[in-house]
């Protein structure tokens, strides 16, 4: 049981090294704003982390073959002996460590395509406004002409 | 009147029209790699219709104007993208020779000697009569301390350098703005709307536009023709039509700022140089006097945003004094006088709200005209944000954050650590008891007036606000048998017969260096003599005696830097104590017990050092604030800090930078030139150029059948 553990941890720590460096490149091709290449890298990080939640599962139901009420590996760890336990935290520390910079990796790319975003949808606000008729005083259906602002008057309505 | 000499005109006019567009592709393949060039077109129009039957009938093509194609918005969008792009640029790139200084991976930098120096006290706890544990320890403190004064010198060396670049972008900057103005006024005289463009002036400021915005950010606000008007995004107006403002870099000053109703006569004065900048405010009304009555102040090192703060988390008050009394506030000494006098206080008192900012360093200031100016040197809270009504980008802000903001703060945690470090090591060793007792010692530390109360922020002592009330004990010995010279040769310094009488402790708040001198000759008048030269304590034993220093619970030795192990109280000037340098026997490793003895084999100074090093002590910086650490953890955050705020600016680079870039390609899709479409219009134009000939080849031809009937 714990050689399954020691397998889907560091299956995890290499599937998370490898989705920093996923996200390191994400974040090159947002800088060089090639769109085609982050759809293919969103893709195979979509799916990597669909595979990483997979370990998660089985892990889990490793933990509780191993203890029945026991939710996470942590609850586990002091029953585990010496030599394997020590492996394991440093395989946990190391997971740990790059899921960290996977998160600030992720809020920089999320920053700069919100960025990027923002600017073209800006640009297009702006093209908008432009064709918008800024005169906003048309004629009606009746033919008459329906002012959107009444002018300053001291009586206003029908006599 | 349609006709065939029409024809003619038709095909003339159709000639020059297509060599007019030739010419204008040809300007653009010929300036394909001109950089801020935007490609032209040659605006064609219809000629004049004429009414005849059957009906009207053109007269042909007329080339109207040369126009050039440029997105004002997307330039505005990118110039100001390029602001903060810049900014960012020049901060990461400064920072990262800083990071190199502070990097301790080859094992010997500061964290290190910083290590030994404690290791090496440990050592000496455990050979504490060991000459050669001694000597290492004074090699090694001596590494330490010059290890330090590098980095201070470094980092000094940094910031002078950026106060050259920062000179050069400012001369820059006022250059481009004449330079547009210029550029304004000649639009205006040779552009005719709808006729006569002048694009390459329209290009060449835009070009300049770029430029300044690389600079510092700026807004602007384009009225059509030369009527333009540049300001910075906090609204200084920069250009304005034909009319320039300009920048200056100066040297320190201040500024009042007082309420309207106020009648205060006097101004600020100070004396020392700092990063930030002060904003000093009347909390308390009063006059500025030495006595009584003195109205109080409150100091903001961050334009107003967050008040410097007592231990207890109280916003700390100073009083208004004139220069003889001038207080110390951070790193300057502060002081009123007349507008004239620095020397004269002012009569009138101060009404609450009266402010004076003081620039205690070079700053840029935006000129208006030669009696006003107005202080523009970015600002970065000690929240982390930007103050809006100064610059914000451009390299001006980045230079000035490295400056002021990264290096400024990286040296205040440098000067606090060591400052924790020399009070730290000093109190424990002020108490303590070397090898050999002393026949002559002389303080450290100099006060500006010998009169002063030694606690009070006047005193011009640098550990003044560590002074506490209590007693600091002396033993004195007969020189030649080394025990002590009577039984009640020792005791605490007595300062019952000073002012307030019958009290025998030291009270920092009370008792000046004149006092202290005054209390061990009265107390111990008999063995030593106490006195002051260069405002510095000094005491000499009288023949057939020496003394040493004990308990002290008041701080008074370390403060007066008498029986330290450093001298100094930053990293500018941190050395070893002059004594203790001369003669290791003066490293005091032990103490005076209870008995009055000094033992060779005590080693209970040592080891209290070396604890000290694993202890939690408080460190406050105005920037910062007050975090509790063992010194090596404080240093190492600081290196953290470092680390982190040249990881930010490189982020912050690589996003604007991606913005600014977008916004490039967006105006260079619209104004750049693209060498293919530009061939095949002069196809185009040739042909048309070709059949313009045509006609007028046909229009002769039909004249010579009609001067051929004649025949």
């Amino acid at each position: 049981m714990i050689k399954l553990i020691q397998e889907n941890l560091d299956r995890q720590s290499k599937a998370v090294l490898l989705l920093s460096m996923l996200l390191q490149e994400e974040f090159s091709l947002l800088m060089n704003k090639d769109p085609h290449g982050v759809t293919r890298v969103e893709l195979v990080i979509q799916e990597l982390m669909r595979q990483i939640s997979a370990e998660r599962f089985s892990l889990r139901s490793f933990v509780q073959k191993f203890d029945s009420s026991a939710q996470r590996i942590s609850e586990i760890l002091p029953a585990i002996a010496d030599e394997h336990r020590v492996v394991i935290e440093k395989t946990l520390a190391k997971i740990d460590e790059n899921e960290q910079k996977c998160g600030v990796q992720a809020t920089k790319n999320h920053q700069l395509a919100h960025a990027l975003l923002e600017q073209s949808s800006s640009m297009l606000d702006f093209l908008h406004r432009q064709i918008t008729p800024k005169d906003r005083n048309v004629y009606s259906a009746r033919g008459r002409y329906a002012s959107s602002t009444p002018e300053a008057t001291l009586i206003n309505g029908r006599l | 009147m349609p006709g065939v000499n029409s024809l003619l005109n038709l095909g003339t006019g159709a000639l020059f029209a297509s060599q007019s567009a030739i010419q204008v592709t040809g300007g653009n393949i010929s300036n394909v790699n001109t950089p801020g060039y935007s490609r032209r077109n040659v605006r064609l129009e219809e000629g004049i219709s004429i009414n005849w039957k059957p009906g009207q009938i053109g007269t042909g093509v007329r080339a109207a104007e040369v126009y050039r194609n440029f997105d004002q918005f997307v330039e505005n969008s990118y110039n100001d993208k390029a602001s903060s792009r810049e900014r960012w640029d020049s901060l990461y790139n400064t920072l990262s020779s800083v990071e190199s200084l502070f990097n301790e991976s080859k094992g010997y930098g500061i964290n290190s000697s910083l290590t030994t120096f404690f290791n090496d006290w440990q050592d000496l706890s455990q050979r504490p009569n060991d000459a050669a544990s001694r000597q290492q320890l004074l090699n090694d403190t001596r590494n330490m301390v010059n290890s330090l004064h590098s980095m201070q010198n470094d980092l000094v060396r940094y910031q002078q350098q950026v106060e050259d670049y920062i000179k050069q972008d400012v001369e820059q900057a006022n250059d481009i703005m004449s330079r547009i103005a210029d550029i304004n006024t000649q639009i205006n005289v040779e552009q005719i709307d709808g006729q006569n463009n002048t694009n390459s002036l329209y290009d060449e400021r835009a070009t300049l536009i770029r430029d300044l915005s690389k600079i510092m950010d700026t807004n602007v606000i384009d009225n059509g023709r030369g009527d333009m008007t540049i300001t910075t995004s906090a609204g200084q107006t920069l250009v304005d039509g034909s009319k320039h403002f300009s920048l200056s870099y100066d040297g320190p000053q201040s500024q009042n700022n007082l309420t309207p109703g106020s009648n205060f006569d006097g101004q600020v004065y100070f004396d020392g140089s700092s990063e930030f900048e002060y904003t000093v405010e009347v909390a308390t009304p009063g006059t500025v006097t030495s006595g009584a009555g003195a109205a109080q102040f409150r100091v903001s090192l961050d334009g107003g945003t967050t008040w410097l703060k007592n231990d207890d988390g109280s916003t700390k008050l100073f009083s208004a004094r004139p220069e003889d009394g001038a207080i110390q506030v951070n790193d300057l000494k502060i002081w009123f006088g007349t507008e004239s006098s620095s020397g004269t206080a002012p009569t009138q008192a101060f009404t609450v709200g009266d402010k004076f900012n003081i620039t205690p360093k070079s700053a840029l200031y935006w000129v208006q005209n030669t009696s006003t100016k107005e202080n523009i040197t970015p600002q970065i809270n000690f929240a982390g944000q930007d103050n809006t009504r100064r610059l914000t980008g451009g390299t001006l802000t980045g230079l000035f954050s490295f400056r002021d903001n990264n290096v400024g703060r990286y040296k205040e945690r440098m000067d606090a650590m060591t400052k924790e470090l020399i009070w730290q090591t000093n109190r424990i060793h002020s108490q303590g008891a070397g090898l050999k007792a002393h026949t002559y010692m002389e303080g450290t530390s100099a006060v500006t007036s010998d009169g002063t109360a030694l606690g009070s922020g006047a005193s011009g002592l640098p550990f003044a606000d560590k002074l506490q009330a209590g007693n600091s004990m002396m033993y004195f010995y007969n020189s030649t048998t080394g025990a002590l010279a009577s039984a009640a040769s020792f005791g605490p310094i007595d300062f019952s017969s000073i002012n307030p009488p019958g009290i025998e402790n030291f009270d920092p708040a009370q008792h000046s260096l004149e006092d202290v001198a005054q209390a061990i000759d009265d107390s111990f008048g008999t063995y030593v003599d106490a006195s002051i030269v260069n405002h510095k304590l000094q005491i000499t034993a009288k023949s057939g005696y020496e003394f040493q220093m004990g308990t002290d619970t008041s701080g008074l030795y370390a403060a007066l830097g008498l029986n330290t192990y450093f001298s100094g109280s930053q990293t500018s000037d941190i050395e070893i104590n002059g004594s203790v340098n001369g003669d290791v026997d003066f490293v005091n490793a032990g103490h005076v017990n209870g008995a009055g003895e000094a033992n060779s084999g005590d080693n209970t100074s040592a080891l209290s050092i070396k604890e000290m090093g694993q202890k939690d002590i408080s460190i406050t910086t105005a920037s910062d604030g007050t975090t509790s650490q063992t010194l090596i953890e404080y240093y190492d955050s600081t290196v953290a800090a470092v680390g982190a705020d040249t990881g930010t600016a490189k982020f912050n680079y690589n996003f604007q930078n991606t913005l600014a870039s977008d916004l490039n390609e967006k105006q260079q899709a619209v104004s750049g030139v693209n060498i293919d479409e530009e061939m095949s219009n002069l196809i185009k134009y040739q042909h048309s150029y070709t059949a313009a000939a045509k006609l007028i080849t046909t229009a002769d031809q039909m004249l010579q059948v009609l001067l051929g009937l004649k025949n």
